[in-house]
C-alpha cells in the first residue's frame, strides 16, 4: 500500500458532528509530527456523531501518543487503535484505464481481480475495486500494465472484528 | 415588548399582570454578558473594534468591570495573571482580524501552562465569513493549536449554553485556553423567547479521575522499598489543590521535594526537605538528588526538555519512576515512567500519603544536605549591583500574601530560585512558552483581581519594552503594580547562551538604546526611579511601595551577571556548571 510503513497505525475515531471537527483532528496530528496517510469520514452508528478512520504514521514517537492526543480533543468521543486487532478493513478505488478500441483484455483483468466496470467510453474503462486494502493493492498491481489515466483511492474504513464494538 | 404599552392599549386587565408580560427581547451581546455574570466574571480585559461594538454597547450596563488595554496581547496576559493568582477563569475580549490575532501569543502562553482563560472575539457578520471581508480573520483556524477548544456561535440562542460549556472546559480536567468567536450580527440578533439553558455536554462533566488502586499499591511498594526517593512537583499540584497532601507524603516518607519552574510555591521553600527548582537552571543539589534517586515521583508536571535536560540520562539510577498527571498524554511522552498514574494529583497524593510507611532516611537526608552545602546558590561580589541583592531587598518589602510575577530570561530564573514562600499562585511566570513581555500585563491582571495585596513585577528591560504600553492601563486603572527592572542593558539570557554555547560571539544582544525607564514611567504619570547602588535599594523600594499607583524601579545591575548553576546545552542534569568562585 502506498506510504504504509511499519510505524503506521489504523485509528478509529468517534467524534461529535460539530464545526471544524476534521480540522481539529488534522491539526492535532500535524502539529505533533504525525503523518496522516489516509483519512475517511462519514456516518457512524451513534446519532450526531461521525466515524473517522485514520491511517497515521507515528514515526519514532510512542504509538499510544496519537490515541492520547486525539482523546484530548473536546469533540472526540472515543479513539481506538485498531492496528493490533487486525480489524476488518475495506477500501474503494476507482481506476480509469485507456485503450485503443479493444477493451477486452482490460475487462478480463478487471474480472479476475473481482473489480466492477462502472463507466466506459470508446477509449476508456473505469473500474471500481473494493475490498481489503491488500486485495485492492493486488488488483492495482495487475492493472499496472495498462495505461492508467486516473486513480482515486478512498483510503480504508475499518471496524474491529467479531463482537468487539467500537462504541458507536 | 414594552409592558407599559401593552397595559395601556390592551382592554383586558389581566394582560397587565406581570406574570403574562413577555420578557423583552434581548440581543446576543446582552445574553453573552448575562451568561458571563452567571459564571462569576467580574473583570474583562479588552479593547473595542468594529466587530465587537455591540458587546461594548451593552457593557456599561452590566456589572462587569472592563479594563481597557493598549494591545490585545496585554489583555490575554492580564486574563492569564488574573487566573493564575485567583484560580478563577480570566476573560479577555478583542475585535476581529488583527485584534483576534493579537491574542494568539497570550492564548498560547496560558494554554501551555494549563491556565484557564476564555477569549471572546468579535467576528465579521456571519454572512460575510469566508469572503475576506474587512478585518476578517480565521481565528478558529489560527488558534487551533493554542487552545483547548473553541466555538464559533452562529445563533445568539446558543450563547448561554456555549458560555457555560466554555468555562467548564477551560477550568476542568487539565485547564486551558478556550476561545468564543461571535459574528457581529449574532451579537445584535434579538432573541424574544426565553433561551433554553442548554446543559454542558454530559460527557464533559466527568469528575476528576481517581487513581487506579492497583497502581497506587505499586507506587507504595516502590516508595517503601526505596532508599533514595525524590519527589518532583509541578503546577498540577497547585491546580489540584494538593499541596497539603504533597507535604504529608514527603514528610511521612522523608523524601526531598524539588519543583519545576511552574511548580514554584507548591512546596514550602524553607522546608528542610525542599530541594528548590529542578532542571536546566535548577539548583545543583536538586539536580544531584534527581540523578542519584533510586525512586522518582513526578507529580503534576510534564517533564519537558528544560526539566530533563539530556533525557536519556534523566534519573539514571532510578529503578522506578512514578509519574502522576491528570492528562494521560503526558505519561510516557518524554520520560518512560514504569508506574504511570493518569489521575487527579490530590486524590493520588492523598492515597500515597495515607498508605506510605513512615520512614526515617538518615543517610539519604545527610547525603542531600551534603549536596546542599556543596552546591549553594552563589553570586559574585564585585562591587556592582547584583540581581540577587535587588531581589533580597524586594523580598524585605514583600508581605506573605503578595504576588511576584517574573518575566522571561535571566531575571525569571533569578526571581524563581531566590523566591521564598509556600503558596502557589504567589509566584507566577510563563514557563512553557517563555513569553517575553508576559510579566507586566500579567501583574496588572493579578492586581486587578485583588487590589488588597502588593504585586511585584520582576522583568528584564528587553521583555518590559515588549508590553510596556500597558503603563497607560496601569495608571488609568490605578493598579499599583511595583515594577522592578533588572536592567543589564542586554538580552541577558541570550547573551549568556552566546558566551557559553555559541563561541562567545555576542550577536544582536546589546540593548544600550532603551528609554530612561524612570522618566518613561513618569511620563505616563507613574512613579519612576533609577537605582544603581545596593545601598539605595531599600529607600527606593520603600518609596515605590508607598506610592499610590503604579511604580517602577529601573535597577542597573551588573551587565555580566549570569545565571548559575546552568546545564550546558545537550548535557545531563548532573553536568551543571556553577558560578566561578
Ligand atoms: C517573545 C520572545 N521573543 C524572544 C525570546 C527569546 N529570548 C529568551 S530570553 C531573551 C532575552 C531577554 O532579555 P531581557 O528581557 O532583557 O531579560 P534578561 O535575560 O536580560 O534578564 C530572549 C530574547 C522569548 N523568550 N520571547
Amino acid at each position: 500500500m502506498p506510504g504504509v510503513t511499519g510505524t503506521s497505525r489504523m485509528i478509529s475515531v468517534l467524534v461529535e458532528d460539530r464545526p471544524a471537527v476534521l480540522q481539529r483532528i488534522t491539526n492535532c496530528l500535524g502539529r505533533r509530527g504525525f503523518q496522516l496517510q489516509s483519512c475517511s469520514i462519514g456516518q457512524a452508528a451513534t446519532d450526531g456523531c461521525l466515524r473517522v478512520t485514520l491511517r497515521v504514521d507515528v514515526g519514532g514517537q510512542p504509538p499510544d501518543q496519537v490515541v492520547k492526543q486525539l482523546r484530548r480533543l473536546v469533540d472526540v468521543v472515543e479513539v481506538i487503535d485498531l492496528t493490533a486487532t487486525t480489524p476488518v478493513e475495506w477500501e474503494t478505488t476507482l481506476i480509469k484505464l485507456g485503450h485503443d478500441g479493444d477493451p477486452s483484455a482490460i475487462v478480463r483483468e478487471i474480472t479476475t481481480c473481482r473489480g466492477q466496470v462502472v463507466d466506459a467510453s470508446a477509449t476508456t474503462i473505469t473500474a471500481a475495486l473494493s475490498g481489503d486494502p491488500l486485495l485492492v493493492d493486488a488488483g492495482l498491481a495487475r492493472l499496472n500494465s495498462f495505461q492508467i489515466l486516473d486513480l482515486a483511492r478512498s483510503g480504508p474504513v475499518a471496524v474491529a472484528r467479531h463482537g468487539a464494538g467500537q462504541g458507536g | 415588548m414594552n409592558p407599559s404599552i401593552l397595559a395601556a392599549t390592551d382592554p383586558d386587565p389581566a394582560a397587565a399582570r406581570p406574570a403574562v408580560v413577555a420578557a423583552p427581547a434581548l440581543c446576543g451581546a446582552e445574553l453573552l454578558l448575562a451568561a458571563l455574570v452567571r459564571e462569576g466574571v467580574d473583570t474583562i480585559f479588552g479593547i473595542p473594534g468594529g466587530a465587537n461594538l455591540p458587546i461594548y454597547q451593552h457593557l456599561p450596563a452590566s456589572p462587569i468591570r472592563h479594563v481597557l488595554v493598549r494591545h490585545e496581547q496585554g489583555a490575554a496576559h492580564m486574563a492569564d495573571g488574573y487566573a493564575r493568582t485567583t484560580g478563577r477563569v480570566g476573560v479577555c475580549l478583542a475585535t476581529s482580524g488583527p485584534g483576534a490575532l493579537n491574542l494568539i501569543t497570550g492564548l498560547a502562553t496560558a494554554h501551555f501552562d494549563s491556565v484557564p482563560i476564555v477569549a471572546l472575539t468579535g467576528q465579521v457578520a456571519s454572512g460575510a465569513i469566508g469572503t475576506d471581508a474587512f478585518q476578517e480573520s480565521d481565528v478558529i483556524g489560527s488558534s487551533l493549536s493554542v487552545t483547548k477548544h473553541s466555538y464559533q456561535v452562529l445563533d445568539a440562542r446558543d450563547l448561554p449554553g456555549v458560555v457555560a460549556e466554555a468555562f467548564h472546559v477551560a477550568r476542568s480536567g487539565r485547564p486551558g485556553a478556550v476561545l468564543i468567536d461571535i459574528p457581529k450580527d449574532v451579537q445584535q440578533q434579538l432573541v424574544a423567547d426565553p433561551v433554553p439553558e442548554r446543559p454542558v455536554r454530559l460527557r464533559l462533566l466527568a469528575r476528576p479521575p481517581a487513581p487506579d488502586p492497583e497502581l497506587v499499591a505499586q507506587a507504595l511498594a516502590h516508595l517503601s522499598a526505596s532508599e533514595r526517593p525524590v519527589i518532583l512537583a509541578g503546577r498540577g499540584v497547585a491546580i489540584a489543590g494538593a499541596q497539603t497532601a504533597l507535604r504529608r507524603l514527603a514528610e511521612r516518607c522523608q523524601a526531598p521535594v524539588g519543583w519545576t519552574l511552574l511548580g514554584t510555591g507548591v512546596f514550602p521553600s524553607s522546608h528542610p526537605l525542599a530541594l528548590g527548582m529542578v532542571g536546566f537552571m535548577g539548583t545543583g543539589y536538586c539536580n544531584r538528588a534527581v540523578t542519584d534517586a533510586d525512586c522518582l515521583v513526578m507529580v503534576g508536571m510534564r517533564a519537558d526538555d528544560r526539566v530533563t535536560c539530556r533525557v536519556q540520562d534523566f534519573a539514571p539510577r532510578a529503578e522506578h519512576i512514578i509519574h502522576i498527571n491528570i492528562d494521560p498524554a503526558e505519561l510516557g511522552k518524554t520520560v518512560m515512567a514504569d508506574c504511570q498514574i493518569a489521575a487527579d494529583a490530590r486524590q493520588t497524593l492523598e492515597a500515597l500519603a495515607d498508605g506510605v510507611q513512615p520512614r526515617r532516611r538518615v543517610e539519604w537526608q545527610a547525603q542531600v544536605d551534603g549536596w546542599r552545602a556543596a552546591h549553594p546558590l552563589r553570586y559574585p561580589h564585585n562591587g556592582q549591583l547584583q540581581p540577587q541583592e535587588v531581589l533580597a531587598a524586594m523580598a524585605a518589602h514583600r508581605g506573605p500574601d503578595d504576588v511576584t510575577v517574573a518575566d522571561v530570561g535571566l531575571n525569571q530564573i533569578w526571581a524563581a530560585v531566590n523566591w521564598s514562600g509556600d503558596t502557589p499562585g504567589h509566584f507566577i511566570n510563563s514557563g512553557g512558552q517563555g513569553t517575553m513581555g508576559f510579566a507586566f500585563p500579567a501583574a496588572l491582571g493579578a492586581q486587578a483581581a485583588d487590589r488588597g495585596r502588593q504585586v511585584f513585577c520582576v522583568t528584564g528591560e528587553g521583555g518590559f519594552v515588549m508590553t510596556m504600553q500597558e503603563l497607560a492601563t496601569a495608571v488609568e486603572q490605578r493598579l499599583p503594580v511595583r515594577v522592578v527592572i533588572l536592567n543589564n542593558r542586554s538580552l541577558g539570557m541570550v547573551r549568556q547562551f552566546q558566551d557559553s554555547f555559541y563561541g562567545g560571539v555576542r550577536s544582536e544582544v546589546d540593548l544600550h538604546v532603551t528609554p530612561d525607564f524612570a522618566m518613561l514611567a513618569q511620563a505616563y504619570g507613574a512613579f519612576g526611579r533609577r537605582v544603581d547602588r545596593a545601598e539605595d535599594l531599600d529607600a527606593a523600594l520603600a518609596a515605590a511601595c508607598a506610592h499610590d499607583g503604579p511604580a517602577l524601579l529601573d535597577c542597573w545591575i551588573d551587565p555580566e551577571a549570569n545565571v548559575y548553576p546552568i546545564v550546558p546545552l545537550g548535557g545531563s542534569l548532573a553536568e551543571f556548571t556553577e558560578c566561578p568562585e
